[in-house]
């Protein structure tokens, strides 16, 4: 792949749901990073592979993903979060960050991410069987 | 009246200052099921309301009411006087009446009891309990006439209470039981007792018990008869029996039998029970026949002959609580209304008794002891005051009460007439006897005696002459004796018939007397001689005294000066006054007798002191001792006469003092004079006092009834004090004892006061109470508090705020309530600090709880859709496609039904297996024993696993075959971390090859053991079967998914 597509990073620990966000974001043109589900592998590749954006599962099984939002806000990386929890449940730092709630639509998605890297150049959409 | 079944004794209860103890004590004392009704009449304040029937309340089980009108008592309940009225009773009835408000009501228990003994009769029982004056006493007389029974507190502690009202009542002899106030509840129980007894005998026993009935009465007045001479048999039987029931009571004795018994031996007792049936309570006018006579024959007598300038004399002594004197006061004024030259009247009231007097110088009495008043004299006489009626200012000026002893001070003297009912019965005989020498006395001749009709002074018919026997009025006989006009002296018992001292032992016995005079006589002469004591009368003669002492004309005298004969009687008066006074023997020679026959007798005189005699009782021996023989007249007047140079010096002599004696009358004749005047202004200056002392009186009335009345007032505040300490007491306890934090503000927000609890809050200290509270850091900021302060007091509505401290994580609810006074009024603000940590934690638990089933619905959703998107992919046709996708969404049914059957805490894994193989049947399953559980979200990834192996088994696997077999194990490993390893292990099925293109299944089962189990899956595909082995650490079971 070329790496002149935007590379997006999905830390997602529920695996079906990391695929299909995986599958719609490659659909859209979009390089994956991940998915990955825990932070601390979250936080390698923010530091490895310096993601253009970010979709942050906010919980991770035992843990949850603000730390890695937290590196990211440091590195003005953009991100949303995707959960099923609601905006208000978010604690105060985190309020203001963009969320979409789960079961999210592709075109929720793509509009998300359209917001927050420049829209990559049309790919063929279509779909991996 | 009462005589039905419903009769039971009305207690009518008075008490004044200090009479909220005695009540205490009195209801403490006396069982709830006495039978009897209690009425409590106090003085109260007509400005306030009375909190007694509350304070009463307290003291007994009994049911307390005010008192109202129309009210009708029942046992057993106790009734209390309201403020502000007067309390009568009628046909068992109560009654209200508002008093006069310009006056006070004086006397409310006497109203009541009398009222009360009118209408009930032996049913009424009065106490008197602590009070400061003497109301009540004239209630109780009422009572004790009726037959009631009376009982008056004594104090047995020793703190100052005030005794008036009972003393009073005690001093007035109409109590029966005096006692300390907790002994009167058993006294009253005991009386209500009493009634069935008596009826029992008459009703129950019928014959025979009226046989014993008049067989004990018979027995009774057989004693009193003998003892005392008074015949009772002629009594009524019923208030007979119930007065000697009455004595009975008093005694504690049961029975009759046991009574005479008592009176057999005990002449005291056959004294009270005398006392007891005589009790004619003196009232007025009582006995009208008496004073009926009184008037007719007596009165009109007193005052014949008198001018203006003359004085009417009358005493009564005893006169107790002034009835008696009242009603010959209103006699005399009805009479002096008659006359045109009225004289002076005067009468002496007199009694032992303070207390007595006091009442009787009120001049007021209840409505119900005036029964024997005639309306016209009632309206002429009596002024009406709320019940109570109040003599007249012309009849209360005719009378002078003081405190004075019939038996002990100096009697009153020229007296027109002596009334004495009902004293006498008192006495002993002794006593009695110089009681009426004393009448004797102090009436002048033919002055009047009224006594009662059971007393009596036939045995001085010397002294007494009766004008009407059955009426017992008696009149001194002109002519009698009464040389000691004067008493020599003012104490002591007045000179009585000599026969009296001997048994005094003072003086000397007749045989020794005999014996010393002749012994005295023979050894100095044997003349003629007398002994006489100090008042001249002859106590004893010697013979042949005829010479020189003769009787006199009229009454028999025993005065020697008056039976000396002619001659005798300067000289011996002479010597007889120097002798007493000088005690020494005196001597008057040459004095000339003339006897009988003109003759002339030479005598000398000689008086001394008797020996071994005393004092009062000194007796002195007078002799004569004649000189030379009997002489004729003339050698006699010859003797006397005899010219001589002596003779006219002497007469010049005498002249001169003639004429200095002149002018000594004279000068004394102008002292009298001046003495006159002096006495009348005396009078007058006295008759000033005495309405000044009058008024005084009624002030100190006034004073006396507010004291009561503030007393009561104060007894009142005192338990309303006790109440508010208990009350206060609680309340601190409360704020100790609270962990809520309030504090009490005023409008400026300073503090009124606070809970400890508020020290968590404030760094506050008892001093800062009076500080703003503003004033004082608190442990966080309320920058608000003043304006939500100002708010409550304007809205009179409460605010509540949370507050969040700094730091330590507790919450609190600060609650802002307005402070209302009795007016409903905004004073303060009352703040409360609640502490709501354990509360926000709970919601905070709670938003968090349905936030985590927020996010565990959408992610389940987001799952499901991921599931339909692969299983889509996958499925090829539409059928399958609904096959799978139904089959997957059960299978995480299935391990949601688990887990939601262990509450979301664990999930045993052998429990998952059963639930994911039995649809495909156990029998060829070998599953391990090992219990494992596993926190949700393995057991739902697991789940996942579980149910795309046996799918998988069922189609192309070990489960497709008969043969096929599958073993399940796991177990723990204790590597670095704790992990559990899963192990499936496929046998017996069709051959298996490693499939080209990894499906769906191996893919979900893998990656779920890497991103939900955070482990990893080993899959191989082996020929005898799949063997796939799952390892993942072991998560901590921390219960909370």
């Amino acid at each position: 792949m070329a790496e002149s597509r935007p590379k997006i990073l999905i830390v997602e620990d529920e695996w079906l749901i990391a695929q299909f966000l995986e599958e719609v974001l490659e659909g859209l043109g979009y390089h994956v990073l991940g998915p990955v589900p825990s932070v601390r592998e979250a936080l390698t590749i923010v530091v490895s592979e310096m993601p253009d954006a970010a979709i942050l599962d906010i919980s991770l099984g035992q843990e949850n993903s603000l730390a890695v939002a937290d590196e990211l806000m440091r590195k003005k990386i953009p991100f949303v979060f995707s959960s099923g929890y609601m905006r208000v449940d978010l604690p105060e730092p985190y309020s203001d960050c963009a969320i979409l709630s789960k079961p999210i639509s592709e075109s929720e998605l793509g509009k998300s991410l359209r917001s927050l890297v420049h829209r990559p150049e049309p790919q063929s959409s279509e779909h991996l069987g | 009246m009462g005589e039905a079944s419903v009769a039971f004794p009305i207690v009518g209860i008075g008490a004044s200052a200090g009479g909220v103890e005695a009540l205490e004590h009195f209801f403490k004392g006396l069982p709830a099921d006495s039978g009897c009704s209690f009425v409590i009449v106090t003085h109260l304040s007509p400005d306030r309301p009375s909190l007694l029937a509350e304070i009463v309340s307290r003291f007994t089980s009994m049911p307390v009411y005010v008192a109202a009108e129309g009210t009708v008592p029942q046992p057993d309940q106790v009734y209390v006087l309201p403020a502000d009225a007067i309390l009568g009773i009628e046909n068992r009835t109560l009654s209200l009446r508002k008093p006069n408000s310009a006056k006070r009501e004086r006397k409310p228990v006497d109203i009541f009891l009398s009222q009360l003994a009118r209408d009930i009769g032996e049913y009424a029982v009065g106490v008197i309990l602590s009070g400061g004056d003497g109301d009540g006493t004239l209630g109780i007389k009422a009572i004790k006439e009726r037959g009631g029974f009376t009982l008056a507190q004594t104090w047995d502690g020793t703190e100052p209470q005030y005794m008036g009202m009972p003393q009073s009542a005690i001093a007035s002899g109409m109590i029966d039981v005096a006692t300390p106030v907790q002994e009167m509840g058993r006294s009253i129980v005991e009386f209500a007792r009493s009634f069935g007894m008596l009826e029992r005998l008459e009703v129950s026993g019928a014959e025979d018990g009226q046989r014993l009935l008049r067989a004990a009465r018979a027995d009774i007045c057989a004693l009193l008869r003998n003892q005392i001479g008074h015949d009772f048999s002629g009594y009524k039987e019923k208030s007979f029996l119930r007065r000697v029931q009455r004595r009975m009571h008093v005694n504690h004795i049961d029975t009759l039998e046991a009574y005479a018994e008592k009176l057999r031996h005990d002449p005291k007792e056959i004294g009270a029970l005398f006392r007891d049936l005589l009790i004619n309570v003196t009232n007025f006018f009582r006995d009208a026949d008496a004073f009926e006579v009184l008037e007719k024959s007596v009165i009109p007598k007193l005052f014949a002959g008198r001018g203006a300038d003359d004085t009417v004399r009358v005493w009564v002594p005893g006169c107790a609580t002034g009835e008696e004197v009242f009603s010959i006061a209103i006699l005399m004024r009805e009479y002096m209304d008659t006359l045109s030259a009225v004289p002076r009247v005067q009468i002496f009231a007199t009694d032992i008794d303070e207390l007595a007097l006091s009442v009787a110088r009120a001049a007021r009495y209840p409505e119900a002891l005036l029964d024997s008043v005639s309306a016209a004299r009632r309206k002429r006489f009596f002024t009406a005051e709320d019940g109570s009626y109040l003599l007249t200012k012309d009849v209360r000026e005719l009378c002078v009460f003081s405190s004075h002893s019939v038996i002990r001070d100096p009697p009153f003297s020229r007296l027109d007439l002596i009334s004495c009912r009902n004293l006498l019965i008192y006495f002993g005989p002794e006593v009695q006897n110089q009681v009426i020498m004393t009448f004797h006395y102090a009436l002048r001749p033919g002055g009047y005696l009224f006594l009662g009709t059971s007393e009596n002074v036939t045995q001085f018919s010397d002294f007494f002459v009766a004008l009407d026997k059955k009426q017992r009025v008696f009149r001194r006989r002109e002519g009698a004796p009464s040389h000691a006009r004067v008493p020599l002296v003012a104490s002591g018992l007045r000179p009585a018939p000599f026969a009296m001292l001997d048994r005094r032992g003072r003086g000397l016995g007749g045989m020794v007397l005999r014996q010393t005079v002749e012994a005295q006589v023979l050894d100095r002469f044997a003349p003629a001689h007398v002994v006489v004591n100090r008042d001249g009368d002859v106590v004893y003669y010697s013979p042949r005294t005829g010479k020189y002492l003769e009787a006199t004309a009229g009454v028999p005298t025993r005065q020697i000066l008056a039976m000396a004969r002619k001659g005798l009687r300067l000289d011996l008066r002479t010597l007889l006054r120097e002798a007493i006074e000088t005690e020494q023997r005196v001597i008057r020679q040459g004095v000339s007798v003339e006897t009988e026959e003109g003759q002339i007798q030479i005598v000398n005189l000689s008086v001394e002191p008797l020996a071994e005699s005393s004092g009062e009782d000194r007796l002195f021996l007078l002799v004569f001792a004649d000189v030379g023989k009997l002489l004729s007249r003339e050698e006699g007047v010859q003797r006397a006469t005899a010219p001589d140079e002596t003779a006219a010096h002497l007469e010049r002599e005498l002249r001169e003092s003639r004429e200095r004696l002149q002018s000594l009358i004279e000068e004394y004749e102008t002292a009298l004079e001046e003495l006159k005047s002096s006495n009348e202004e005396l009078v007058s200056v006295n008759e000033e006092l005495q309405s000044t002392n009058e008024e005084l009186e009624s002030s100190k009335e006034e004073l006396q009834s507010v004291n009561e009345e503030l007393h009561t007032v104060n007894a009142e505040l005192n338990g309303k004090v006790e109440m508010l300490d208990r009350s206060n007491s609680d309340l601190t306890n409360l704020f100790e004892s609270t962990r809520v934090a309030t504090v009490f503000l005023d409008r400026n927000l300073v503090i009124r006061s606070y809970t400890p609890a508020v020290s968590q809050i404030f760094n506050i200290l008892p001093t800062d109470r009076g500080r703003p509270l503003t004033d004082l850091s608190s442990r966080f900021s309320l920058p608000t508090l003043a304006d939500d302060v100002r708010e409550v007091f304007n809205s009179g509505k409460s605010l509540e705020r949370t507050v969040v401290p700094d730091g330590n994580g507790t919450y609190f609810l600060l609650r802002l309530a307005p402070y209302r006074d009795q007016s409903a009024g905004v004073e303060g603000v009352v703040l409360t600090f609640v502490d709501v940590t354990s509360l926000t934690r709970a919601e905070q638990h709670q938003r968090r709880l349905i936030a985590e089933l927020n996010h565990r619905v959408k992610n389940m959703l987001a799952i499901v859709i991921a599931i339909a998107e692969q299983t889509y992919r996958t499925a090829g046709d539409p059928a399958t496609f609904k096959v799978r996708l139904v089959e997957r969404i059960r299978g995480m049914a299935r391990s949601y039904e688990l887990l939601s059957h262990e509450n979301w805490h664990t999930a045993r894994v052998e429990e998952l297996v059963r639930k994911h193989l039995e649809p495909f049947g156990m029998e060829r399953v070998n599953m391990g024993q090992i219990d494992i559980r596993l926190p949700p979200r393995q057991a739902l990834s697991l789940g996942m696993i579980l149910h795309e192996l046996a799918t998988n088994a069922s189609k192309y696997g070990a489960l497709g075959t008969s043969q096929g077999r599958i073993g399940i194990e796991w177990r723990e490993e204790h590597a670095e971390t704790p992990a559990i390893a899963f192990h499936w292990r496929e046998i017996g099925g069709p051959k298996v090859a490693k499939p080209a293109r990894e499906g769906f299944g191996v893919k979900l089962i893998r990656q779920e053991a890497i991103y939900a189990l955070r482990g990893c899956a080993h899959i191989e595909f082996k020929p005898e079967g799949l063997d796939v082995v799952v390892r993942f650490p072991r998560e901590e079971l921390n219960g909370d998914g």
